[in-house]
């Protein structure tokens, strides 16, 4: 028999749990994939755990939130599958297939309609020595806090810019980590810059308030902060031992460091959309590229597919629950079924909304892809550095695509997740075109590694083959 | 790189083997924080240039943390959970090509 559910949801985040609890709800059946263990996604990743032990306090009320929505999903009656590794999924006459990895089998999932859910990962922030081991994104040290309960090794130092980092400084300072040289990599002149969006915000005011008191304390029991800093270098033998920094007056600085932490905002994980053909555009706002998609997620060039949360365009977890409940509402009137979205939906989505101008204007990207030095490996996978992109496009490569054929940038393990938006902006650079009119690199499925055993299970049914 | 606050203890406690060495890790933690809190500098040697390299990610992203585990290489240690009895190798495998990463 074929494995078969009305709605199957990629990602059990905040969208993901909403979507799957609303369509569930409305007496539809309906499977979560997920590539986790355990529900929560990202933000927040491991709660339940962390709440039994006690941990909930340094991480903030954003965090405690996840304790309800987890609860409310544990509950929902929803074919919960964790530790799934979706890999593509294919249209079908009505609705479509999800391709799955799951325990070492590859698996196919029949939906009439697919939710996708699969959030956001931290910009790449392509700079010399970022390779190293004692080299990590924030958010990933903050992972190891949340799951593992670890601390970054001292000396510590923290670079970057965006509201995440000034949560992120917190995190590690309620939790006795307070870094030793904190760089900050945003343009505190840019305040007055965005002042236009001000008032738009003020409906998102206990937002606000909340950033203001991270911006306040992000110093605290730090022992040396540097501001406006434009240039970041990682300096070791087999692992890290030196930061180096320039600041945007030319004035030079450097610490030993056993653990450097950067953070540079984050974007959609497009890499299902994309690799669907759905028409992506880049929000210059933003600096991302987005799905098209519906006011209720239903993706462009779509019968049967939706985008929620992050992944459609980054307004935060608050508003993720709200676009994840569309979709699933939207989902269940779309198979003819009535279903409530959960309360407030529009308010807070109306909140976040109102913020992200602001938040947009005060925290565009640190640092431009095009400043990028020659000697700076772009692709990690494949150890390609800008230089040699630079040269490739100088030579006549024509974009992205291009650009796979002569170094292979993008095609290593990673599938471009590293370097696609580097690559993308040298390339826009040397053609002298916009990033909103620039190409990003195509992507095929399977949009994740599989192995031929684990491939070999794909089409395996409980059918029982007649005997003669 | 990062080092953990509390050693984990009892029903928390998850015994492995990590690049021969045996290693207690948290319950709900995965191989990659693991092998981190254990002081292991890299999970693998860069396939091209044979520079080592350790989780940047966590989070499945950048295939950084590819380790041999239980017998199987190549899979995402930042993506499979700690279990009693594991044994988890780091890919130290020889360059394919010559190329340095830094410099």
């Amino acid at each position: 028999m074929a494995d078969s559910v009305d709605v199957a949801v990629l990602g059990a985040g905040p969208a993901g749990m909403a979507a799957a609890v609303v369509s569930a709800n409305a007496g539809l059946t309906v499977a979560v994939l997920d590539d986790q263990a355990v529900p929560g996604g990202q933000i927040w990743r491991n709660v339940e755990a962390a709440a039994a032990r006690g941990d909930l306090g340094l991480f903030g009320d954003d965090y405690a939130a996840g304790v309800d929505a987890v609860a409310n999903f544990r509950a929902a009656v929803v074919d919960y599958r964790p530790l799934s590794r979706v890999i593509g999924v294919e249209s079908t006459d009505i609705g479509g297939d999800v391709l799955f990895v799951r325990n070492g089998k590859a698996g196919r999932l029949h939906a009439k309609r697919l939710i996708i859910a699969l959030g956001a990962y931290e910009r790449p922030m392509p700079f010399l020595g970022w390779t190293l081991p004692g080299v990590m994104t924030a958010g990933a040290a903050q992972i190891a806090l949340k799951t593992g309960g670890l601390l970054p090794e001292r000396p510590f130092v923290l670079a970057g810019q965006g509201p995440l980092l000034l949560l992120l400084a917190a995190q590690f300072r309620a939790a006795g980590a307070a870094p030793d040289v904190l760089l900050r990599l945003d343009d505190p002149g840019r305040k007055w810059s965005a002042g236009k969006h001000g008032l738009r915000a003020l409906a998102g005011f206990s937002d606000l308030l909340k950033g203001l008191k991270w911006q306040r304390s992000l110093s605290d029991g730090v022992s040396k902060t540097v501001t406006h800093v434009a240039h970041l270098e990682a300096s070791g033998g087999d692992r890290l031992e030196a930061v180096r920094w320039q600041t945007a007056d030319e004035t030079d600085g450097e610490a030993e460091a056993a653990t450097l932490l950067v953070h540079d905002g984050v974007i959609p994980n497009a890499q299902l959309t994309r690799a669907m053909r759905i028409p992506h555009k880049y929000d210059v706002a933003a600096a991302a590229w987005c799905p098209e998609a519906s006011a209720d997620g239903q993706l462009a060039d779509t019968e049967w597919a939706y985008v929620a949360g992050d992944n459609a365009g980054i307004l935060g977890w608050a508003a993720a629950t709200a676009t994840g409940s569309k979709a699933g509402a939207s989902a269940a009137s779309a198979l003819g079924v009535k279903a409530t979205t959960s309360d407030g939906v529009d308010k807070r989505l109306g909140r976040a909304r109102a913020v992200r101008p602001l938040l947009d204007a005060l925290y565009p990207p640190a640092q431009a892809f095009t400043a990028i030095s020659d000697d700076t490996i772009i692709c990690r996978c494949e150890a390609i550095k800008a230089g040699s992109v630079r040269e490739a496009l100088a030579m006549g490569a024509q974009g992205p695509n291009q650009l796979k054929a002569f170094l292979r940038t993008g095609m290593g393990p990673c599938q471009g997740r590293m370097c696609a938006y580097t690559v993308a902006a040298l390339a826009a650079e040397a053609n002298g075109t916009a990033l909103a009119d620039a190409d990003i690199m195509r992507l095929r499925m399977p949009i994740s590694p599989v192995t031929v055993s684990e491939m070999s299970h794909l089409n395996e049914t409980d059918m029982v083959l007649p005997t003669a | 790189m990062l080092r953990r606050r509390v050693e984990p203890k009892g029903d928390a406690a998850v015994r492995l083997t990590i690049a021969g060495q045996p290693v207690t890790a948290l319950r709900g933690e995965s191989v990659a924080t693991a092998a981190l809190a254990a002081g292991l500098q890299a999970t693998r040697n860069a396939a091209v240039s044979g520079e080592p390299r350790a989780p940047y990610c966590l989070m499945g992203v950048c295939f950084e943390c590819l380790m041999t585990i239980d017998g199987q290489p190549n899979r995402q240690a930042c993506l499979v959970p700690v279990q009693e009895g594991m044994t988890v190798e780091p890919q130290l495998l020889r360059p394919l090509l010559g190329v340095s990463d830094n410099g």
